[in-house]
């Protein structure tokens, strides 16, 4: 029996030293791709071409989307960042969800709001009740309340369904776009416009950042060392890990925070799906799902050059909840999705994308979890011998920091966002900690995700209070 | 060799590599920094040198500055660095003078010898060289990188040849679409308008000779194009398209033209398109562009498009009623009270038109 134990105990860590090698080599291949595109990418950008863009009077007009449920501390910043755009033709519609606070009295007072009506386009169905149109004077804000469904997906619906242009971005209230992040999205559209469906930029936590009027001032790293950890996994996951999947047009997830689709595609897939926790992804592989099934050449791009940044969770039960949903809603995609995965007929979205996520994404926090309890029961009944636990966790943790360490490198030779000595350490300290308490409880957190997907319970969105930007009138020290 | 031994052979590499990455990117940021200072130390010097040169040039006084500027060498910058971000934002003669050294420094040469370079960066950096300067002798360069194999280097060549800025290059530009090779290497519309309307009114010959291309594309930009231009001369052409072009996408290029030029003598033309047009996009054109032209005449025709069952198209005529002043705004105050039949769109109109003017509302909302 003790042979038996012995041989199991000794085989499981073993297949969990496998198979966080073969992930985190698979990350780092997925990172070094991202890394070659990125240095291409570099050598061929042009200013002239977006300032062409800008010129011509052809350039598509965008609509960009803001679903707010309970803003107010930013989504006036928000609007003002985003009409300080360098964008030739843009309208913003915001969709207030329902919310309890003052979100859109800020809002009305800020931009003198007029009752108004508007003719929805009566395309996509949508669940919550319009309780009112309003917009500005000038034409270019709209602002519709309505009730609220508990679902981001919804009031994106609505969003769409009152927009008027043939491009829509959709965006976090909370987010703030970098002064031409809209024309680096827009760009792909126009150098190819049969192709391109749906463009995605990077998204990076703006906490510590200090901002006026809903611009960044300094690009600065946050002062807890939470939010610091999220940067390090925002650089590996959202922005080399997807400039590597859309290297080879496998971009599975196009962030909610900033994300830009053809109109006309959007609506002929029927909208987003209004009761799934992860509308964002659930969106993209609706496309990725229809345009290959109908045989279409068509591409989905994830752009790393403009960024949106975005206010991360400070506080780890919000962390916890915010994580808990994106793995319920991986859950969720993935099962809905599920016909495309190891199906020849869907391509490498099929046979490599979709497997790659039920197999690295989904299931990674049960092996984590269950690799941590089995190393130090193997030691605690002398099945295992310390020196060996200690090895085994020592390889498994170094490779990951290695990861991490190559993902920072990699950013601050290619786009150089945090100028100072001080965040460059920060963030190579950052990439040591997090697997040290972070990355293991993020495991739990996502397996009880995973659970309370399996168990079909309810979860929704909107529920993350917000701290406001950093409003100051200079950067300081 | 034994589980342990492997690990630990593992782990050391694994510190090694994070150690020794940690350090390069010190090591470079560092490097980086020590370039960076310098590069300003080197632009700080040749900016005023140029700066002088184009201030005295004038007086024929200039002619050291000329050869210290030929002869230029930087370890941080080069002089087509500097002239590159320059050039854009100066016209006329010193855009010349400039234009002149860069000549005499044998990189306009240069430039036109990597358009055939086998490296793609280089034939890209090359041609966006040439299309900065503007010179009409990179014109041929330019357009033989039209068919290239590379994306990025076909746009670039488009952008080129429009900051080129001839009738030749728009020739050459709209020749090339509407060819084989056009075909097998398509160019997509939006660099290629934005490249026409920099050549503006050189380009509206070969525009208009466009407008008989063989591709859709090229007739849709020509159509576009020309509208945007103000070619007034083009309207019957642009008539003929927007009545008869097989395709919806060249019918609604002229069409937009049309509401641009806002020539009375289309608005026949257009009403008769209200009747007769499926495609929503073309019908909402027509509708902005008879709101444009403002011809009492029209008004039943668009009153009867504000009943449209599409929202884009009711929307549309409805919005082209205001330009009528109080005949039109009459007309949507009627329509706004059906529950049907366009009353949403000329509700939503009426309000839209009563906040931007910063009257009381006209019906209840």
């Amino acid at each position: 029996m003790r042979d038996f134990l012995e041989s199991a105990v000794i085989g499981f860590n073993s297949f969990v030293i496998i198979y966080f090698l073969a992930l985190n080599s698979l990350y780092l291949l997925i990172v070094l791709i991202a890394s070659r595109a990125q240095r291409r990418a570099q050598r061929m950008s042009s200013e002239t071409a977006l300032e062409d863009l800008f010129a011509n009077p052809l350039t598509p007009g965008v609509s960009v989307l803001v679903p707010a449920y309970n803003e107010e501390p930013s989504i006036v910043s928000s609007v003002h960042s985003i009409l300080d755009l360098r964008y030739p033709q843009l309208e913003v519609v915001i969709v207030d969800d329902g919310s309890t606070d003052g979100t859109f009295d800020v809002l009305q007072h800020e931009f003198e709001l007029q009752p108004s009506t508007r003719v929805a386009a009566g395309v996509v169905e949508t669940v919550g009740t319009v309780n009112s149109v309003h917009i500005s004077r000038d034409g270019q804000i709209v602002v519709i309340r309505k009730e609220n469904a508990r679902r981001r997906g919804d009031a994106l619906n609505v969003a769409l369904e009152y927009s008027r242009y043939p491009l829509v971005c959709m965006i976090d209230a909370d987010s703030v776009l970098e002064k031409d992040a809209l024309m680096h999205v827009v760009r792909p559209f126009v150098d190819d416009p049969e192709r391109v469906a749906a463009t995605g930029g990077a998204i990076r936590p703006i906490n510590g950042c200090p901002t006026e009027r809903g611009m960044i001032l300094e690009k600065r790293l946050p002062k807890a060392w939470a939010p610091r950890i999220q940067v390090v996994e925002y650089l590996r996951s959202f922005l080399l890990g997807r400039v590597g999947w859309s290297a080879f047009n496998g971009l599975m997830i196009i962030s909610g925070a900033f994300g830009l689709f053809r109109r006309d595609l959007v609506q002929q897939i029927g909208g987003l799906t209004a009761d799934s926790l992860a509308e964002d992804a659930d969106l993209v592989n609706s496309l990725h799902h229809r345009l290959r099934r109908e045989k279409q050449d068509y591409r989905i791009v994830f752009v790393p050059h403009p960024v949106c940044w975005t206010e991360v969770p400070e506080n780890l039960k919000i962390l916890g909840r915010q994580r808990r949903r994106w793995s319920h809603g991986l859950l969720e995609v993935l099962w809905r999705f599920r016909q495309m995965i190891a199906n020849p007929r869907y391509g490498r979205m099929g046979m490599l994308v979709l497997p790659y996520y039920v197999v690295f994404e989904l299931l990674s926090p049960v092996v984590e979890i269950l690799g941590l309890i089995c190393l130090p029961l193997g030691v605690a009944f002398g099945i295992l011998n310390w020196k060996m636990a200690v090895l085994y966790a020592i390889v498994a943790i170094g490779y990951g920091i290695l990861l991490s360490v190559v993902a920072i490198v990699v950013d601050d030779l290619s786009y150089k966002t945090y100028r100072r000595w001080k965040d460059l350490g920060i963030l190579l300290v950052a990439a040591f900690l997090e697997n040290f308490g972070f990355r293991q409880l993020h495991a739990f957190w996502r397996l009880r995700g995973l659970w309370s997907g399996i168990r079909g319970s309810n979860a929704s969105w909107g529920e993350m209070p917000r701290v406001g930007f950093k409003e100051t009138s200079g950067a300081s020290g | 060799m034994s589980t342990g031994a492997i690990l630990l052979i593992a782990a050391t590499l694994n510190l090694a590599l994070i150690i020794g990455l940690s350090l390069t990117t010190a090591l470079l940021k560092a490097r980086r920094e020590r370039r960076a200072r310098r590069h300003e130390q080197e632009l700080a010097l040749l900016r005023p040198v140029m700066m002088r040169y184009l201030a005295t040039w004038e007086d024929g006084d200039a002619h050291d500055l000329a050869d210290m500027l030929i002869g230029y060498h930087g370890v941080t910058t080069s002089f087509e660095e500097l002239v590159a971000g320059l050039l854009p934002k100066l016209r006329g003669a010193d855009r010349s003078m400039l234009v002149d050294i860069l000549r005499r420094r044998g990189t306009i040469d240069q430039a036109r010898q990597g358009t055939g370079s086998r490296w793609a960066v280089r034939r890209y950096r090359a041609v966006e060289l040439l299309g900065a300067a503007g010179v009409s002798e990179g014109i041929p360069d330019a357009a033989a990188l039209l068919g290239d194999r590379n994306t990025d280097v076909r746009l670039a060549a488009v952008r080129a040849l429009g900051r080129i800025g001839t009738v030749e290059a728009a020739a050459a530009l709209l020749e090339h679409l509407d060819s084989d090779e056009g075909r097998k290497h398509p160019i997509p519309p939006h660099p290629v308008t934005m490249a026409l309307l920099r050549i503006g009114t050189d380009a509206t010959d070969p525009l208009t000779r466009a407008l008989e291309a063989g591709q859709v594309e090229v007739r849709t930009i020509a159509t576009e194009v020309l509208g945007v231009l103000g070619v007034y001369p083009a309207v019957a052409g642009l008539q003929a398209r927007m009545r008869l072009d097989p395709s919806a996408s060249v019918r609604l290029g002229a069409t937009h033209a049309l509401g641009r030029l806002s020539m009375p003598s289309s608005a026949g033309d257009l009403t008769a398109m209200l009747r007769t047009e499926e495609d929503v996009e073309v019908l909402a054109a027509a509708c902005a562009a008879l709101g444009r032209i403002i011809d009492p005449s029209t008004i039943p025709d668009l009153e009867h498009a504000v009943a449209h069952p599409h929202p884009t198209v009711r929307v549309a005529a409805a919005m082209a009623l205001v330009p009528f002043g109080a005949t039109g705004l009459d007309r949507l105050r009627e329509i706004a009270q059906r529950d049907a039949e366009g009353g949403d769109a000329a509700r939503e109109v009426l309000a839209r038109n009563s906040i931007a003017t910063d009257t009381t509302p006209l019906i209840s909302l």
